[in-house]
Protein backbone atom coordinates (compact mmCIF):
# COMPACT_ATOMS: atom_id res chain seq x y z
CA UNK A 1 0.00 0.00 0.00
CA UNK A 2 1.46 3.13 -1.27
CA UNK A 3 1.30 6.31 1.41
CA UNK A 4 1.01 9.60 -0.10
CA UNK A 5 0.30 13.45 0.83
CA UNK A 6 1.71 16.77 -0.03
CA UNK A 7 4.25 15.96 -2.62
CA UNK A 8 5.71 12.74 -0.54
CA UNK A 9 5.40 9.16 -1.61
CA UNK A 10 5.97 6.36 0.80
CA UNK A 11 6.47 3.23 -1.26
CA UNK A 12 6.79 -0.50 0.39
CA UNK A 13 10.23 -1.72 -0.20
CA UNK A 14 10.69 -4.14 -2.23
CA UNK A 15 13.74 -6.21 -3.34
CA UNK A 16 14.76 -4.23 -6.03
CA UNK A 17 15.47 -1.36 -3.61
CA UNK A 18 17.72 -2.78 -1.24
CA UNK A 19 21.08 -2.29 -2.65
CA UNK A 20 20.37 1.26 -3.11
CA UNK A 21 19.10 0.75 0.90
CA UNK A 22 22.16 -1.06 1.42
CA UNK A 23 24.57 1.73 -0.08
CA UNK A 24 22.36 4.59 1.71
CA UNK A 25 23.22 2.49 5.32
CA UNK A 26 26.73 1.92 5.23
CA UNK A 27 27.37 5.86 4.25
CA UNK A 28 28.98 7.97 6.67
CA UNK A 29 26.21 10.04 7.11
CA UNK A 30 23.83 7.85 8.04
CA UNK A 31 26.11 4.85 9.75
CA UNK A 32 27.40 7.86 11.95
CA UNK A 33 23.71 8.20 14.19
CA UNK A 34 22.80 4.45 13.80
CA UNK A 35 22.74 2.37 16.72
CA UNK A 36 24.75 -0.41 15.10
CA UNK A 37 27.71 0.79 13.06
CA UNK A 38 28.18 -2.53 11.23
CA UNK A 39 29.17 -2.36 7.74
CA UNK A 40 26.40 -4.54 6.00
CA UNK A 41 27.63 -7.18 3.44
CA UNK A 42 25.31 -7.61 0.66
CA UNK A 43 24.24 -11.13 2.08
CA UNK A 44 23.57 -9.90 4.80
CA UNK A 45 21.17 -7.39 3.53
CA UNK A 46 19.57 -10.00 0.98
CA UNK A 47 19.36 -12.26 4.56
CA UNK A 48 17.79 -9.59 6.18
CA UNK A 49 14.89 -8.67 3.78
CA UNK A 50 14.09 -12.44 3.36
CA UNK A 51 12.83 -12.00 6.76
CA UNK A 52 10.87 -9.28 6.70
CA UNK A 53 8.30 -11.75 4.78
CA UNK A 54 7.93 -13.14 8.18
CA UNK A 55 7.27 -10.23 10.27
CA UNK A 56 4.48 -7.89 10.64
CA UNK A 57 7.85 -5.21 10.30
CA UNK A 58 7.25 -2.42 7.29
CA UNK A 59 9.87 -0.54 5.56
CA UNK A 60 8.80 1.98 2.98
CA UNK A 61 10.98 3.97 0.36
CA UNK A 62 10.79 7.65 0.91
CA UNK A 63 10.10 9.81 -2.76
CA UNK A 64 10.43 13.29 -2.87
CA UNK A 65 9.62 15.30 -6.16
CA UNK A 66 9.85 11.46 -7.67
CA UNK A 67 13.12 10.98 -6.43
CA UNK A 68 14.09 8.27 -3.62
CA UNK A 69 15.42 10.44 -0.59
CA UNK A 70 15.07 8.06 2.20
CA UNK A 71 14.09 4.81 4.11
CA UNK A 72 11.38 5.22 6.78
CA UNK A 73 10.07 1.74 9.42
CA UNK A 74 8.33 0.00 11.54
CA UNK A 75 8.82 -2.95 13.41
CA UNK A 76 8.10 -4.96 16.51
CA UNK A 77 10.59 -5.45 19.23
CA UNK A 78 9.55 -7.19 22.53
CA UNK A 79 5.43 -6.36 21.85
CA UNK A 80 7.03 -2.70 21.18
CA UNK A 81 6.29 -1.28 17.82
CA UNK A 82 9.54 0.59 17.11
CA UNK A 83 9.61 3.33 14.49
CA UNK A 84 12.79 5.11 12.68
CA UNK A 85 14.00 7.16 9.30
CA UNK A 86 16.77 8.30 7.78
CA UNK A 87 17.16 10.67 4.21
CA UNK A 88 20.28 9.94 2.23
CA UNK A 89 19.60 13.33 0.37
CA UNK A 90 21.34 16.13 3.13
CA UNK A 91 19.43 19.12 1.68
CA UNK A 92 16.08 17.92 2.69
CA UNK A 93 17.07 17.21 6.31
CA UNK A 94 17.10 21.44 6.10
CA UNK A 95 13.69 21.52 4.40
CA UNK A 96 10.22 21.36 6.08
CA UNK A 97 10.07 17.49 4.38
CA UNK A 98 10.86 15.61 7.60
CA UNK A 99 7.56 16.88 8.89
CA UNK A 100 5.64 16.40 5.88
CA UNK A 101 7.13 12.49 5.78
CA UNK A 102 6.68 11.79 8.81
CA UNK A 103 3.30 13.36 9.43
CA UNK A 104 1.88 10.83 6.40
CA UNK A 105 3.97 7.73 8.15
CA UNK A 106 2.47 8.22 11.99
CA UNK A 107 -1.29 8.80 10.87
CA UNK A 108 -0.79 5.76 9.37
CA UNK A 109 0.46 4.09 12.11
CA UNK A 110 -1.78 5.57 14.66
CA UNK A 111 -4.88 5.87 12.21
CA UNK A 112 -4.84 2.73 9.88
CA UNK A 113 -2.98 0.31 11.79
CA UNK A 114 -4.49 1.63 15.02
CA UNK A 115 -1.60 1.63 17.44
CA UNK A 116 -1.41 3.41 20.58
CA UNK A 117 1.97 4.09 20.86
CA UNK A 118 5.53 3.70 19.09
CA UNK A 119 8.27 4.08 20.11
CA UNK A 120 12.47 5.51 19.15
CA UNK A 121 15.57 4.98 19.92
CA UNK A 122 17.96 7.93 19.37
CA UNK A 123 22.05 8.50 20.08
CA UNK A 124 22.62 10.84 22.60
CA UNK A 125 24.83 12.67 20.12
CA UNK A 126 22.32 13.01 17.41
CA UNK A 127 21.04 16.47 18.86
CA UNK A 128 18.91 17.32 15.56
CA UNK A 129 16.76 13.99 15.95
CA UNK A 130 16.71 14.45 19.59
CA UNK A 131 14.81 17.78 18.88
CA UNK A 132 12.98 16.83 15.86
CA UNK A 133 11.24 14.07 17.92
CA UNK A 134 10.60 15.89 20.60
CA UNK A 135 8.46 18.37 18.70
CA UNK A 136 6.41 15.40 17.06
CA UNK A 137 5.61 14.70 20.97
CA UNK A 138 7.83 11.76 21.78
CA UNK A 139 8.71 12.05 25.37
CA UNK A 140 12.06 10.51 26.99
CA UNK A 141 11.23 6.96 28.73
CA UNK A 142 14.50 5.57 29.65
CA UNK A 143 18.05 6.19 28.99
CA UNK A 144 21.52 4.02 28.32
CA UNK A 145 25.26 4.34 27.80
CA UNK A 146 24.51 5.40 23.83
CA UNK A 147 21.10 6.08 23.45
CA UNK A 148 17.66 7.01 24.68
CA UNK A 149 14.40 5.84 24.36
CA UNK A 150 11.27 7.63 23.59
CA UNK A 151 7.94 6.69 23.51
CA UNK A 152 4.85 8.77 21.14
CA UNK A 153 1.72 8.06 22.48
CA UNK A 154 -1.64 8.29 20.41
CA UNK A 155 -2.53 11.63 22.06
CA UNK A 156 0.45 13.02 22.34
CA UNK A 157 0.78 12.38 18.42
CA UNK A 158 -3.08 14.09 17.86
CA UNK A 159 -1.77 16.80 19.69
CA UNK A 160 1.62 17.64 17.66
CA UNK A 161 0.12 16.68 15.00
CA UNK A 162 -2.99 19.26 14.63
CA UNK A 163 -0.24 22.38 15.29
CA UNK A 164 2.44 20.71 12.41
CA UNK A 165 -0.41 20.04 9.84
CA UNK A 166 -2.07 23.44 10.25
CA UNK A 167 1.55 24.67 9.82
CA UNK A 168 2.07 22.58 6.55
CA UNK A 169 -1.05 22.95 5.19
CA UNK A 170 -1.08 26.94 5.33
CA UNK A 171 -2.09 29.23 2.47
CA UNK A 172 -1.06 32.55 1.01
CA UNK A 173 -3.04 34.92 2.82
CA UNK B 1 6.69 43.80 16.10
CA UNK B 2 9.40 45.33 15.50
CA UNK B 3 12.60 43.74 13.40
CA UNK B 4 13.98 43.51 17.09
CA UNK B 5 11.19 41.86 18.24
CA UNK B 6 11.26 39.01 15.16
CA UNK B 7 14.84 38.20 15.77
CA UNK B 8 14.36 37.35 19.03
CA UNK B 9 11.35 35.24 18.03
CA UNK B 10 13.09 33.92 15.64
CA UNK B 11 16.12 33.15 18.01
CA UNK B 12 13.80 31.73 20.51
CA UNK B 13 12.06 29.32 17.66
CA UNK B 14 16.08 28.17 16.37
CA UNK B 15 16.80 27.87 19.89
CA UNK B 16 19.91 29.68 19.97
CA UNK B 17 22.17 31.00 23.08
CA UNK B 18 22.95 34.18 21.09
CA UNK B 19 20.74 36.99 19.08
CA UNK B 20 20.88 35.93 15.26
CA UNK B 21 22.55 38.79 12.43
CA UNK B 22 20.71 39.98 9.89
CA UNK B 23 23.90 39.48 8.08
CA UNK B 24 24.25 35.54 9.01
CA UNK B 25 23.67 32.61 5.87
CA UNK B 26 21.23 30.08 7.36
CA UNK B 27 23.79 27.35 6.34
CA UNK B 28 26.15 28.97 8.17
CA UNK B 29 23.74 28.62 11.38
CA UNK B 30 23.81 24.41 13.11
CA UNK B 31 20.46 24.93 14.16
CA UNK B 32 18.82 25.65 11.34
CA UNK B 33 16.77 22.47 10.23
CA UNK B 34 13.40 21.47 10.34
CA UNK B 35 12.22 22.20 13.66
CA UNK B 36 14.00 26.21 13.14
CA UNK B 37 11.89 26.25 10.14
CA UNK B 38 8.25 25.26 11.66
CA UNK B 39 9.26 27.62 14.26
CA UNK B 40 9.59 30.03 11.64
CA UNK B 41 6.24 29.89 9.93
CA UNK B 42 4.77 30.15 13.43
CA UNK B 43 6.51 33.33 14.35
CA UNK B 44 4.94 34.24 10.49
CA UNK B 45 1.76 33.14 11.83
CA UNK B 46 2.14 35.10 14.90
CA UNK B 47 2.95 38.99 13.11
CA UNK B 48 0.03 38.20 10.16
CA UNK B 49 2.67 38.23 7.36
CA UNK B 50 2.57 35.66 4.37
CA UNK B 51 5.17 33.98 3.58
CA UNK B 52 4.96 29.90 2.10
CA UNK B 53 6.41 26.54 2.74
CA UNK B 54 8.55 26.90 -0.64
CA UNK B 55 9.52 30.85 -0.21
CA UNK B 56 10.67 29.80 3.02
CA UNK B 57 13.21 26.99 1.56
CA UNK B 58 13.94 29.26 -0.63
CA UNK B 59 15.96 31.74 1.76
CA UNK B 60 19.65 31.53 2.18
CA UNK B 61 19.69 34.34 4.84
CA UNK B 62 18.27 35.92 8.04
CA UNK B 63 18.14 39.17 5.99
CA UNK B 64 15.82 37.34 3.38
CA UNK B 65 13.38 35.73 6.00
CA UNK B 66 13.19 39.62 7.33
CA UNK B 67 12.69 40.49 3.76
CA UNK B 68 9.84 38.42 3.41
CA UNK B 69 8.47 38.72 7.12
CA UNK B 70 8.11 42.47 5.87
CA UNK B 71 11.12 44.18 7.27
CA UNK B 72 14.03 46.59 5.84
CA UNK B 73 17.10 44.84 7.35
Amino acid sequence: MNLKDFDIELTPLTHQDIETVRTWRNSDTIKRYALDQEHIKQEQQERWFATLATKEDEYFLIHAKNKPVGLIWYNKQNEVYESGFYLYDTDIQNSLMPYKIVSIFHHYLFETKGFKKIQCKILHDNKRAVRFNLSLGFKEVMRFERYTTYILTYDAYKKADATITKLLLREKK
Amino acid sequence: MTQEEFLLRLQEEVQLDRPLNPDEMLCDIQEWDSLAMLGTLSVFDEIGASIEIDELEECVSIKDILQKAGFES
